[in-house]
């Protein structure tokens, strides 16, 4: 699903979204229930726990051409699968490593933590994610990454 | 596999998003994806005639996948699934997305992006659909029987409960005796009511003598046919899954037959040993040979294996009108074979001593609640009278200090929430038994929240009952008259105050009961900072734990009073009925599946998981492979992430579905 979702582009650098099917998905749907407004670049991929979440994945991503990737899961405390959340984030800490040691900006790669009712955190993120990206600049990706 | 047919049918959602969206041009480009078959638009297609669309779709026109572009994708999907299951085709081969909250209405400013955006949503979609595989329900077989760990207010009421409602029933208590500590309170807050009845409590069964729904004392626990009371016993393992573990209880001996004691009390009479009575609060001694109190469950008299003499003495089998004692029984192991468990092992009091400058445990007129309850209760070992446990003369000074090692960083930092409540009962009680009574209560904050117990509070200060707002820093002890004087400064008046005492009543934190650290490694369940069992959603699934089959009530995830410890166990009861009475749990196999081609040796999934499905299992002498249990498995994926060697897959999230 990654490469389909980047295969229409927009004007804005494409920013993928993987969100968890439990408070990372319903915090989208409830940002757009309340008409809260963000970029279209912002691609979301629903996943059932932010911990199936593979480094390969993200770095896959970015291949496939995405300019920003944001993994969305619950709060530690409240995630539905227990540790998944948790361990989401200390893989999205290696994979910003990664992304260092490819030339990439680590800032590319964010994880965030929000409840369902937060769609206003989501449009918030997904509105500086890609003002970030915006700011960066097209990725640059070496041969072979 | 046989050639996708991908019918794809877009919901304009009342038209409201074909203000924003281009649905033409959406059409058109779905129309030369590969295997789409038919495009279908209209209004809605989660209700009424877009589902009779759907159906008529899959049979005239014969397609096997379906992508539905439907608002409220979450409740839609519910009707859409069970719509495509009815028209024969599986469920899991739909993929329901959100144009509305998901494109529509967050980018209605930009609606060109917008209508880029939708196709790069249905094209994913489609692309998942043509790779989605079809899901099979499973279902396990699940005994109709249950195990209560604990036999305190929680445990009866939920053995009760799930007895009356046809289970098979096997109640475990750790003690010689049932009821717990709500059986030693001697009353109950606010209504003052006696709390022996506890020990037998509500059930529909009736005797000749007893008709009242309220009252139910004597109700007949004993006489339920399905309930299996096992007392003396602990929980020693549980294998198995849940619908159907494989219990070890560890029995200790009695020393009594059950079925021959008729509690005539002869053998308490010869019996030459004493010692002093813990259940009693030592106010008294009992013989080696016991009963806590006349009126417990069961009505049989046991033994204390600790100092009895056994065979060197044995008066009490020769008295024994109906041959009952037999001092050769022997600890027994059953075995036990029921399908969910309910831990309902509860809480108990902190033990003061910690706490050096409350001398709890070389002052004897320092005493807690607990001990005091026994006090005030008719059956206890004072018969009700309030007195100073040293000399045993009548106590009217009596000063009650609250939050002993609780709302304490040093020790429990919570509040225990009921030992207000617990301090007010007891101070009203002595006040109105004995009215020329000095009672005070030394406290930090009183926490009276519950229904009728404002009023409760009120009551108490009527009845001049003195409330000083501070925490004691120390009891001291007149070394000429022996008297105890608790220093206090009443952070009200400003002022400190040497509050000269008879009896000091402390009201210590309520900690999790022994053992519980024990039982949770024996079953699996996670146990929180306090120390108490971990409910897995105290909101949405109270009574639950993140392994089903297992339940919670009571006491054990947090210290309760008896209406709520009740209430609380007449929840699990019903979350156990439900999990069992179908006599099967049907689960979908959206669960992790190993490629055991690839998966070797490391120990990263089953470490993992936080549901403990992952198992690791031999396929030759030196080569281990992970193994799913599909009715433990609840479809994270978070063994996904972990997987070194990318071995593990998650079916319906498989990485190219995804």
């Amino acid at each position: 699903m990654n490469a389909l979702m980047s295969i229409n582009g927009t004007s804005k650098p494409l920013v993928l979204a993987i969100c968890c099917q439990e408070c990372g998905h319903t915090a989208v749907d409830s940002s757009g229930m309340a008409k809260m407004q963000y970029p279209a670049n912002v691609r979301v991929m629903k996943v059932p726990c932010a911990g199936i979440v593979r480094v390969d994945q993200i770095l896959g991503a970015f291949k496939a051409g995405a300019q920003a990737v944001m993994v969305v899961g619950c709060k530690s405390d409240g995630c539905h699968y227990e540790v998944g959340s948790d361990k989401a984030e200390k893989k999205i800490d290696l994979a910003k490593m990664l992304l260092k040691e490819y030339g990439i900006e680590p800032e590319r790669l964010e994880m965030f933590k929000m409840v369902f009712i937060e769609g206003d955190h989501f449009a918030e993120a997904a509105q500086m994610m890609t003002e970030r990206v915006t700011k960066l600049g097209p990725l640059k990706l070496m041969d072979g990454s | 596999m046989e050639q996708p047919k991908i019918g794809v049918f877009l919901s304009d959602c009342g038209k409201q998003l074909s203000e924003i969206l281009d649905f033409d041009a959406m059409t058109n480009f779905v129309k030369n994806v590969p295997n789409v078959t038919l495009i279908a638009r209209g209004s809605e297609f989660w209700r009424g005639k877009g589902l009779q669309t759907i159906i008529d779709s899959i049979k005239d026109r014969k397609i096997n996948r379906v992508v539905v572009a439907e608002t409220l994708p979450k409740l839609s999907e519910v009707h859409i699934a069970e719509t495509v299951e009815n028209a024969g085709l599986n469920p899991y081969l739909v993929e329901v997305i959100d144009l509305k909250d998901h494109c529509a209405w967050p980018h209605r400013a930009t609606p060109k992006e917008a209508t880029e955006k939708a196709k790069a949503m249905l094209l994913a979609a489609i692309e998942r659909a043509k790779l989605l595989e079809p899901i099979e329900k499973l279902e396990f077989p699940a005994l109709k029987s249950a195990l209560i760990i604990g036999g305190g207010i929680a445990g009866m009421q939920a053995a009760v409960d799930l007895t009356d409602l046809g289970f098979q029933v096997n109640l475990i208590e750790k003690q010689p005796f049932l009821g717990g500590l709500a059986a030693r309170a001697g009353r109950f807050f606010p209504t003052d009511d006696c709390a022996i009845c506890i020990q037998s409590p509500s059930s529909d069964v009736k005797t000749i003598t007893h008709t009242s729904r309220k009252c139910v004392y004597r109700s007949g626990l004993s006489e339920l046919p399905n309930l299996k009371i096992l007392i003396n016993s602990r929980v020693v393992a549980v294998e198995g899954v849940p619908g159907n573990y494989t219990v070890t209880i560890e029995k200790k001996p009695r020393y009594v037959d059950e079925s021959k004691c008729i509690a005539c009390d002869k053998c308490t009479t010869v019996c030459p040993v004493e010692v002093p009575d813990e259940y009693n609060a030592k106010l008294k001694t009992r013989k080696a040979i016991y009963m806590n109190v006349p009126n417990v469950h069961p009505p049989v008299y046991v033994i204390d294996e600790s100092v009895c003499r056994f065979h060197d003495c044995a008066k009490c089998v020769k008295v024994c009108p109906t041959n009952a004692i037999d001092l050769d029984q022997k600890p027994e192991q059953v075995t036990l074979n029921v399908g969910s468990v309910v831990v309902a092992t509860g809480f108990r009091e902190f033990d003061s001593s910690a706490i050096k400058e409350y001398h709890y445990d070389n002052y004897p007129d320092v005493i807690t609640n607990l001990e005091l309850a026994r006090m005030i209760d008719g059956f206890g070992p004072t018969g009700g009278a309030i007195i100073r446990p040293s000399d045993g003369k009548p106590a009217k000074k009596i000063v009650f200090i609250q939050c002993v090692g609780s709302r304490d960083r040093r020790y429990n930092p919570y509040c225990s929430g009921i030992c207000c409540m617990i301090s007010l009962k007891h101070a009203s009680l002595i006040k109105s038994a004995v009215p020329d009574a000095d009672v005070s209560i030394c406290y930090i904050d009183i926490r009276t929240t519950g229904r009728e117990h404002e009023y409760y509070y009120e009551r108490a200060r009527e009845m001049g009952i003195k409330f000083i707002k501070g925490r004691p820093t120390e009891i001291l002890k007149d070394p000429e008259t022996g008297k105890l004087i608790v220093d206090v400064e009443d952070a009200l008046l400003k002022r400190f105050l040497d509050l000269e005492a008879d009896l000091v009543v402390l009201a210590p934190a309520m900690i999790p009961a022994e053992g519980t650290k024990e039982l949770a490694e024996i079953l699996g369940l996670e146990l929180e900072a306090d120390g108490f069992f971990k409910e897995y959603n105290a909101k949405l699934r109270p009574t639950e734990t993140k392994l089903r089959g297992i339940f919670l009530c009571g006491g054990t995830t947090f210290p309760k009073d008896a209406p709520t410890a009740s209430l609380h166990a007449h929840s699990a009861a019903m979350k156990t009925a439900k999990f069992l009475t179908g006599g099967k749990i049907v689960k979908d196999q959206r669960t992790a599946i190993v490629n055991e081609d690839y998966c070797g040796d490391c120990e990263f999934c089953p470490v993992t998981c936080p549901y403990g499905a992952i198992s690791l299992e031999p396929t030759t002498e030196d080569h281990f492979v992970a193994r799913v249990n599909d009715l433990l498995c609840e479809g994270c994926g978070v063994c996904v992430g972990t997987c070194p060697l990318n071995a593990i897959e998650l079916r319906h999230s498989r990485p190219n579905q995804m």
